[in-house]
């Protein structure tokens, strides 16, 4: 199916020209998920992938006429913010009991 | 093929190359974590570029989204057990002293043995290909039957119909998974309370924010597994999501109910799937079977008991998980006192 793509609809170069932009994006990004230096550095980099594969998956669903790629940008947009909400109450949760031992007294 | 079709795919394939090295190589574990989430983001696009919309969902919600925060929460509560005994207080930004595990054990055995079953795994991959039929196998069949499956969505006839076991084993599967869990770590965690609540606007909006919608798209895409890519797993995966954004935010989420209400959801989904297939035996059907004139009703029942099943089973995962991290950082306070 996908060799279809875009031979008789001229906006289907346009689309993968753009996705090509947007994963040429996502290269220059990779150098700091690889560099970090902090692990937040990196975690906030694969947030910025996500994002930008959320508009892949948009340009790959009008460009492959498959709808339903659509939906996998749905998906994708809806749980790539746990990650970030996992990670920051990890580490929050990680400084309460150091800067102050009874902290609201927790359910012991 | 265009050209740039042509760069956009070598570029992805090295992205994904790079990204799984890097994955298996990172020192630190939450740096492999952190590139396991931007691998399952890579792979949903190369899922998607080869014209496979379910897969790039389940890769989309699973690899993506859910595993990821699996893997980091589960890394933050047990590393606070261990970050108590090393140091009070941990190097918060590279966290190196923060990982359990540390640093992995390099061997030249272990290396040996990966090169093997590599080299091993294209031979036997590189024969697969050629002798693979002409046609795509089983297509045909699938297509012909696709009139008695009771869905207009190949995938789903094929997942919940023609190899309805299959994904009965699957749902299985999970629950293995979860006893695995429950042997480890126990079940005390559906008993606890979690986190005190947070005090924290931005947290809080965003659950009120997203709760709603990513019970509303689980729904959406359990109904759409009917005619288009979807179904129980992505859906229940979806569900099971928006239990542990409660539990992140600080909400009970299902914690007050009692234990034997928390098993019964676990094993709902495959117990429904097991009477349905076994009703099939009395009525002349075989196995899993259902009859060709209520299909479609019978594999939305079937579907909206697994996704509500694996939804539990998923929230347990995370809560179990979080528990035992929990228990560990409590039992090494009272160490240190």
């Amino acid at each position: 199916m996908p060799e279809e793509e875009c031979n008789d609809f001229p906006m289907g170069i346009f689309y993968i020209v753009l996705t090509l932009f947007l994963l040429a994006n996502m290269a220059a990004a990779m150098a700091r998920v690889f560099r970090g230096p902090t692990t937040a550095d990196r975690l906030m980099t694969a947030q910025l992938f996500g994002t930008t594969g959320v508009g892949i998956l948009v340009l790959l669903a009008e460009a492959a006429s498959m709808p339903a790629l659509r939906d996998v940008a749905l998906v994708f947009a809806l749980l790539a913010v746990l990650v970030v909400l996992a990670f920051t109450r990890g580490r929050t949760a990680d400084e309460a009991p150091a800067a102050d031992n009874g902290n609201g007294g927790d359910a012991s | 093929m265009t050209t740039v079709g042509i760069l956009f795919d070598l570029l992805l394939a090295t992205f994904i190359v790079l990204l799984a090295w890097r994955a298996l190589a990172a020192a630190m574990l939450y740096q492999a974590a952190i590139f396991f989430i931007a691998f399952g983001l890579a792979m949903a696009l190369a899922w998607a570029r080869m014209g496979a919309p379910d897969v790039a969902l389940a890769e989309a919600a699973i690899g993506a989204g859910l595993l990821g925060v699996l893997l980091i929460d589960s890394l933050a509560a047990f590393s606070r057990g261990r970050q108590s005994r090393e140091a009070p207080k941990g190097n918060m930004t590279g966290a190196p002293t923060a990982d359990p595990g540390g640093r992995r054990p390099k061997s030249r055995a272990a290396l040996a043995t990966a090169v093997a079953a590599g080299v091993a795994f294209t031979v036997v991959w590189i024969a697969a290909v050629a002798r693979m039929p002409d046609g795509g196998g089983l297509t045909a069949a699938a297509d012909a039957s696709m009139a008695d499956s009771g869905v207009e969505h190949p995938v789903t006839a094929v997942l919940l119909n023609f190899r309805g076991y299959d994904t009965w084993l699957e749902v299985g599967v999970l629950l293995l998974a979860m006893l695995g869990i429950f042997c480890a770590v126990g079940r005390t965690g559906f008993e606890r309370e979690r986190r005190p609540a947070v005090n924290d606007l931005l947290i809080d909006w965003l659950t009120r924010a997203l709760v709603p919608l990513m019970v509303l798209v689980s729904g959406y895409i359990l109904w759409l597994g009917k005619s288009d890519p979807g179904g129980a797993f992505q859906s229940g995966v979806i569900l099971g999501a928006a239990g542990i954004l409660l539990r992140i935010a600080g909400f009970r989420a299902f914690g007050h109910l009692p234990v034997w209400a928390w098993k019964t959801g676990l094993v709902f989904g495959f117990a429904l799937f097991l009477a349905v297939g076994v009703a099939a035996l009395p009525a002349g059907r075989a196995f899993l079977e259902y009859p060709a004139e209520s299909a479609g009703a019978w594999i939305l029942v079937v579907e909206t008991a697994c996704a509500l099943s694996i939804a539990f089973t998923l929230l347990a995962f995370f809560v179990c998980l979080n528990a035992a991290g929990e228990r560990e950082a409590e039992a090494q306070h009272r160490n240190a006192d």
